[in-house]
């Protein structure tokens, strides 16, 4: 009986890989932040679509969230490194501690702060928290 | 009773799980490197070729030990320096060399901070768009283990520079003189246009998006990059190549790299290589890409 479920869920992981290699496809390699970003933020039991799009021209970061009629511009966007360590001489360069890249962007009297999860991998996410006055939340973006 | 029916029913799991291991192993192995046969040979000294990536040499270890002075710079008809095969004698191609553009002298190269931490990052996560089998253009095409190929067409004013391995695919340069275009849609390629320089193939490329590296270690860039390229073959088994990387979006000052070596590999033709199958780094084309492996080097 158990077998009448292997072709669903053969479906589900041919789906998963073509959704990810999909994802892959678009993926941009340059600056951390610039891309398109997919993913949302919370208000307490309430979840908020959002898409967040940053541009690097060499100099600064600009953005916009939500493009179309209802979009706003990101008033900043700031991103720090912490320096990693990288591998001692003579061992094998993965040995090392990466840097880590903490991103925070304010649009609309939000203000985002979140960390890079794999800045390396072209899905990589910003996570976070969000704050607007006395609100305040998580979010979750994903390059695509 | 019970336990004689639990042994069985393992005992036949055992057996058709032998069953399909031989059959996808064997499917497999008819895959192998990728390379058709004859040319083990050719995909063993490639991940040599990676190993010397990883190092971060070039032009060592090619397994040809102390040789005879090679013959002279081959020259067509019109006195150019013929960068690829020569007409008459066995084709061949070249064996990799480049692969970190800036080649011990890291702290020497204008950085900006964020491209200099992301490329710290990709020495230690090598999650490169080429073990995903995405065309990697410029310096990348270098350091293919299995060799990259010129194909010399000087009736059409142009030259095709295969890489074999990893995407498999070729890039054109433009030979006629022509000037870029004003709007180049990006590509892993870009649109690259050559003239000579005495003996010297100078090379810009301009039009590349940011959808792979540079070199195997990640060096960065921006779309904003311009990359000039310089080929001199010095003799028929040396070819050197430098490089100008112009990217304002990744580094404060244009730079240069050192020379790199290339050896030519007589005899070595281009094969079939179908990098979906023959990937060195399947995990990260199929997984969750969100996860490096770092138990090994990946240098498909």
């Amino acid at each position: 009986m158990r077998i009448s479920y292997l072709p669903a869920r053969l479906c589900l992981v041919v789906a998963a890989a073509a959704v990810l290699i999909a994802g892959g496809a678009t993926a941009q390699e340059g600056h951390p932040l610039a891309g398109t970003w997919y993913g949302d933020y919370t208000t307490g039991q309430q979840t908020t679509d959002i898409t967040v799009i940053m541009k690097w021209d060499g100099k600064s970061l600009t953005g916009m969230i939500n493009p179309g009629p209802n979009s706003k511009p990101l008033t900043s966007v700031v991103m720090d490194i912490t320096p990693g360590k990288p591998a001692p001489q003579g061992q094998q360069s993965t040995s090392g501690t990466p840097p880590v890249f903490r991103a925070r962007f304010e649009v609309d009297g939000m203000t985002f702060e979140g960390t890079l999860k794999n800045p390396v991998a072209g899905n990589r996410q910003l996570t976070g928290t969000w704050k607007r006055g006395n609100q305040s939340g998580t979010f979750k973006i994903r390059r695509v | 009773m019970k336990t004689q029916s639990t042994n069985r029913a393992v005992a036949l799991c055992a057996c058709v799980a032998l069953a399909l291991m031989v059959a996808v192993t064997g499917a497999f192995a008819q895959d192998d490197d990728g390379a058709p046969p004859g040319q083990g040979a050719a995909a063993g000294r490639g991940r040599a070729g990676g190993g010397q990536g990883r190092a971060g040499g070039q032009g060592r270890g090619q397994g040809r030990g102390a040789a005879a002075p090679a013959p002279p710079t081959p020259r067509r008809a019109d006195g150019k320096p013929i960068l690829g095969s020569v007409p008459g004698q066995p084709v061949g191609g070249w064996g990799a060399g480049v692969t970190t553009l800036p080649q011990g002298q890291l702290d020497k190269i204008p950085f900006q901070p964020w491209a200099r931490a992301v490329y710290e990052v990709r020495q230690i996560d090598q999650f490169e768009p080429h073990t995903r089998c995405k065309a990697s253009g410029v310096s990348r095409q270098f350091s293919t283990p299995y060799g990259t190929e010129f194909v010399e067409a000087p009736d059409l004013q142009r030259m095709y520079i295969m890489d074999n391995g990893g995407p498999n695919s070729y890039r054109i340069i433009y030979l006629d003189g022509r000037a870029f275009p004003e709007n180049i849609p990006p590509t892993n390629y870009g649109y690259s246009i050559g003239h000579w320089e005495g003996d010297t193939l100078v090379v810009e490329t301009r039009g590349l998006n940011e959808k792979f590296w540079m070199d195997t270690r990640g060096t960065p860039h921006t779309a904003q990059l311009k990359f000039t390229e310089r080929f001199t073959r010095s003799d028929m088994n040396t070819l050197h190549y430098t490089a100008t990387i112009d990217d304002p979006g990744a580094y404060t000052a244009t730079w240069t790299t050192t020379d790199f070596t290339l050896r030519w590999r007589p005899g070595e033709e281009l094969f079939e290589y179908i990098c979906q199958q023959a990937n060195q780094g399947p995990t990260l084309m199929v997984g969750s890409q969100e996860e490096v492996d770092n138990t090994r080097f990946f240098v498909p």
